[in-house]
This record gives structure tokens, C-alpha cells and sequence, in this order.
């Protein structure tokens, strides 16, 4: 059993962790997108909207090059801990941040855009500083982007495959996760345990999205 | 006495403001202009909203802007009512409130919370969501919400605008009551005319981003020199107080304070004051007084300029025992009547068209 649940709770584990990390850094990614008049903003959107449309692999070939012991940040990695990034937990988290990223940033900011600068102009003239103005208006009135841009994540860093067999591998209880379990099953043809397998993330992935719409439109009821 | 001087440019691509100006201590101030002449902007300017501002402004000795500080919306300690009220939907009626009264603590105690919530009629609001309010509710939560912080200055961007004539009616005196009462100083923001004759003192009147005329509500409204005065619905302010009650008639007596007696429609308390608002086209001319005529207001006095002569119209200033009035004629009457300046004339105003607040 502990097999089967193994891939299960490192899956959660990585999505909840890769999820928390992309809300710390995309909120004020996706804040800077929202009001930034720079000429470059295109080209940084694109940029930031990659992982949508790239194949996997060719994320995590990537990944796999600078994350390896010989890459950039794999290389300096390795110096500082004595541990190689591909083929580990902490590697697959960075892979993971980097492959959501876009799923998280795109929603705060499409809410940071709608609150637009007319609220935050009237915090600061109740005599709100930005960063408080940030955190009791725009904040508050963006919920709705937070939570649809969290549960991508989370639901998104959950059905990974292709970035987790370049970068991760399948290392059991570091990062064999339920796609790549599943994708086992199937290859030895065990097809009663990819069914659980396949049929938990299928029932996971419907409450999150679930939860998502039935609470989004709560919110908007509420303001 | 001056209570802050604003000497203001802001230069952009499209567009520019330019503009000098005194707040003055007591009285309101109105910047008047239509869309695109830049007032919301010099308002901006003024509350630090704006970037990129040079020039100065100084206010009760304070530096808002010097040539090499600025200080930020949130240190100028203003009062800013938006047009759109934008109160915060996320937050009650009270913690709106409670947000700028929170963040200025200090200045906490100055205003007696209770009165005013009476004063403005929320105090039944105060557990509700900006989305359960009328618009009338809204702007006045919006006005608390500014009022309560105790800013050193008022700065109102059309807050009525989106009010029909009837709330108007009923939020504009209350503006004025507050004005005197609170005694601070209030930039007011608008482009109708009927709102700056009621409620201001002073007024700027601007133009494609620059000060056309600043003077003297009265002066303002009637003179040659001011674009108030040619406007569509032109008309002159004149204060007094309720001297005298008719009630089978409902009708009210109005001593203007140069001593001239008007009679206006309605009830009103004897002693109150009110400004009286009479259009340039509601009013006709004759050279004798006719003694068998409906209209009840005949005065006599002397046209004293001529503000403006078009195809069809005359537009005429009246001294009335040093009332100045507007009148428009037709070109026709003008001429058949054979007037002209110095020309002695008797004013004929009907008393249910004078506007009176």
C-alpha cells in the first residue's frame, strides 16, 4: 500500500509547497505587471506565459541542463550543499514553480488590473501607505484572482509529467510522483492500479475545481 | 486671509495645466470648466495624486510641493471626495469610515463622530455594503468617510454630478452648513452652474488646462471678463436673508444684502440666508414699470455693460441698486426699446422662475 500512497502524498506535498512559493513570488510579479507602463511589458507577459505553451520536455530539457550538476544553478547548488538538483525533491519544486508560473501570475494580475489604481488612489488619500494600501485594498479586492491563481497551480503542478521525467526521474518517496506511478502501472500493464491512481487525481482535480467556482462566485455575491 | 497658495504646472504630451491660484481661508472655492479644460486634474495636483507636478504649494505654511520636495498624498492630510464616491465594496459603511479615521489618529477627537453621522443621515448605514446604497447614500458615506479623517482641506471632484436636481437640492446646503461649521476650506470641482452659485465663495473658471478667470463667485458669474458670464444658462447669484413671509400665497420676501426686496416662491424661515439664482433669460426689461402686470418682481435700475452681442441676442448687465443682474433680450426687443448703456430700465423677474437655496 505504502507504494501506492507514496506518490500520492509527494505529489500534495510538492503541489502545495510549489503553490505557497508561486503565491510569495508571483503576487508581486503580477502586481509589477499590472501597473507597469515600461514598453517592454509585452515581451515580459510572453515571457511569463511560456510554460503554457512549450511541450514539457522542452521545459525540462532545459531545466535538466541548467539544473544538472554541470548547469549554472545545478552547478553552484552542488557547490554550496554537495547534493545534485536533477533527480531530487528541491529540483523538482523549482522545475514545478517555473512550469506554473504562468498559471498563478496571469489571474492575481487580471485581478491587480481590474481593482485598477482609482481604489489605491483613495487609500492613499485616507492616508494609507502603498504597502498598506496594497494589503487592506488591493489585496482584499483581488481575492478572487488569488484563489483561482492558487488552485491552478496546485491543480497544474498536480498533472505534470513530461518536466517531472526530465528533471526528476522516478525516484520513489523523492520523486516519483502519481503521474509518472501511473505511467509505471501502465507500462507493466498493472492497469487496476493506474485506475486508482488515475481515478483519485481525476476525482482531485474535479473538487478543486469545484471548490474554485463554487467559491469564486460565492466572493462575487459577497462584494 | 490666504489659507494656501498654489502656483502649478503639469506639462504632458497631450495636454498641460497651468495654473495660480490662492485657497482662501473661509468661503469654498470652485474650479469651474468642462470636460477636458482640466479642473479634475488641478484638483489631482493639489491632493498629490498627480505626478510629475512642478511648482509650489504651500499650505498653512506647510510645503506640499517645493522645487525639491513633495509630499505624498497620504502626509497632505486632505479630505477627497471622487465623483464615483469609490467606497471600498469590500468593506461596511463603518470600516470604510474607520479606515481613514484609523489612520489618522490624531486628528481623531477634532470631530464629534455622532453629530456628523446625523448630520449626514448614515448613521442607520453604517452595517450595510457599499453595494446595498443609493447613490445619494453612497456619496454621503463618501463625504463622512473624507470628513472624519479631519482633513486639514476638502477637495470635492463633482461629487453630485451623478444626483438629479432633487438630491442636489438636498446635499448642497448641507455642504455649505458644513463648510461653516467645520470651517475648512473646500475646493470644489464641478461643471454646472447652478452648483457653484449655490455653494462657492470664490471661483477659478478653466479653460483648456489654464485659469481663464478667478475672482469672486458674484463677479464671476455676471462679468464681461469671466466665460461664466456667456454661458447657456447664464445666470446671477444674490444673497440676502428672508425678510418677510406670505403664507396664503406661499411666497417669501428675500433682503438682498444690497437692500433690494425679491420675492421668491415657497416657505422659508425669516432670518435664513439664501442665495437667489436668476437666469439671464428669465428675465425681461421694460422702460416703464408696468403697474398690471403678473410679475412680481419689477426693480428698477440702470444697464451698465453690454457683455455680449450675438445674431440674435443681447446679453446685458443691470445694476440694481448695486445688484448686478444678467439679461438677455433678443436682438429685436433691443432695438425696438431703443436701450443702451446708462439707459435707465425696469427688471422684470417672475418670481417661480428664481432659483433659490
Amino acid at each position: 500500500m505504502f507504494t501506492e500512497l507514496g506518490p500520492l502524498i509527494l505529489t500534495a506535498k510538492l503541489a502545495a509547497i510549489t503553490t505557497l512559493i508561486l503565491l510569495v513570488i508571483g503576487t508581486p510579479v503580477a502586481w509589477w505587471l499590472a501597473n507597469t507602463k515600461i514598453r517592454m511589458k509585452p515581451v515580459i507577459e510572453a515571457v511569463v506565459a511560456l510554460p503554457i505553451v512549450l511541450p514539457p520536455t522542452v521545459l525540462g530539457f532545459y531545466l535538466l541542463v541548467i539544473l544538472g550538476p554541470q548547469g549554472s544553478i545545478g552547478g553552484w547548488w552542488f557547490e554550496l550543499t554537495g547534493q545534485t538538483l536533477t533527480f531530487s525533491f528541491s529540483g523538482l519544486v523549482i522545475a514545478s514553480v517555473i512550469y506554473s508560473f504562468p498559471f498563478v501570475v496571469q489571474p492575481i494580475q487580471n485581478a491587480f488590473e481590474s481593482v485598477g489604481r482609482d481604489m489605491m488612489e483613495t487609500a492613499y488619500t485616507l492616508g494609507a501607505k502603498p504597502l498598506d494600501a496594497f494589503f487592506t485594498v488591493a489585496v482584499p479586492l483581488a481575492k478572487r484572482g488569488f484563489l483561482t491563481g492558487g488552485v491552478l497551480g496546485f491543480a497544474h503542478t498536480l498533472g505534470e509529467f513530461g518536466v517531472v521525467l526530465m528533471v526528476g526521474g522516478n525516484i520513489p518517496g523523492e520523486t516519483r510522483v502519481v503521474s509518472i506511478a501511473i505511467y509505471d502501472h501502465v507500462e507493466t500493464l498493472e492497469y487496476g492500479q493506474a485506475h486508482v491512481m488515475a481515478g483519485i487525481l481525476i476525482s482531485f482535480a474535479f473538487v478543486a475545481m469545484l471548490f474554485m467556482y463554487v467559491a469564486n462566485h460565492r466572493l462575487k455575491v459577497e462584494a | 486671509m490666504s489659507f494656501a497658495e498654489c502656483d502649478i504646472t503639469l506639462q504632458r504630451a497631450e495636454f498641460g495645466v497651468e495654473a495660480k491660484f490662492s485657497i482662501p481661508e473661509k468661503g469654498v472655492l470652485g474650479i469651474f470648466g468642462h470636460s477636458g479644460s482640466g479642473k479634475t486634474t488641478l484638483l489631482r495636483c493639489v491632493a498629490g495624486l498627480e505626478k510629475d507636478v512642478q511648482g509650489s504649494i504651500v499650505v498653512n505654511n506647510e510645503t506640499w510641493l517645493g522645487a525639491s520636495d513633495k509630499l505624498s498624498s497620504q502626509q497632505r492630510n486632505i479630505g477627497y471626495i471622487f465623483q464615483d464616491s469609490r467606497l471600498f465594496p469590500h468593506l461596511t459603511v463603518s470600516e470604510n469610515i474607520e479606515y481613514g479615521i484609523r489612520r489618522n489618529p490624531h486628528n481623531f477627537d477634532a470631530i464629534d463622530r455622532g453629530y456628523l453621522l446625523e448630520l449626514l443621515n448614515i448613521g442607520h448605514l453604517l452595517n450595510r455594503r457599499p453595494s446595498q446604497l443609493s447613490g445619494g447614500e453612497t456619496q454621503r458615506v463618501a463625504i463622512g468617510r473624507a470628513l472624519l479623517k479631519k482633513p486639514q482641506m476638502l477637495l470635492l471632484d463633482e461629487p453630485l454630478s451623478s444626483l438629479d436636481w432633487k438630491r442636489k437640492q438636498e446635499i448642497l446646503p448641507f455642504l455649505g452648513k458644513l463648510h461653516e461649521e467645520l470651517s475648512i476650506p473646500m475646493l470644489y470641482v464641478s461643471h454646472s452652474l447652478e452648483e457653484v452659485s449655490f455653494l462657492c465663495d470664490h471661483m477659478l473658471v478653466m479653460e483648456q488646462g489654464r485659469v481663464r478667470f478667478n475672482g469672486n463667485v458674484q463677479e464671476a458669474l455676471v462679468s464681461p471678463r469671466s466665460p461664466l458670464a456667456t454661458e447657456e444658462n447664464a445666470a446671477a447669484v444674490l444673497e440676502g436673508n428672508i425678510s418677510k413671509q406670505e403664507k396664503d400665497f406661499q411666497i417669501s420676501t428675500v433682503h438682498t444684502n444690497n437692500g433690494n426686496a425679491i420675492q421668491v416662491p415657497g416657505i422659508l424661515p425669516i432670518g435664513q440666508r439664501v442665495r437667489l439664482r436668476m437666469r439671464a433669460s428669465d428675465i425681461s426689461l421694460s422702460k416703464t414699470a408696468a403697474s398690471d402686470s403678473s410679475i412680481l418682481n419689477i426693480l428698477e435700475g440702470v444697464i451698465t455693460e453690454i457683455v455680449e452681442r450675438q445674431q440674435s441676442h443681447v446679453l446685458l448687465q443691470v445694476n440694481v441698486n448695486q445688484d448686478i443682474l444678467l439679461v438677455r433680450l433678443t436682438k429685436k426687443s433691443y432695438q425696438l426699446l431703443a436701450l443702451d448703456l446708462q439707459q435707465k430700465v425696469f427688471v422684470q423677474i417672475k418670481a417661480v422662475s428664481i432659483q433659490g437655496l
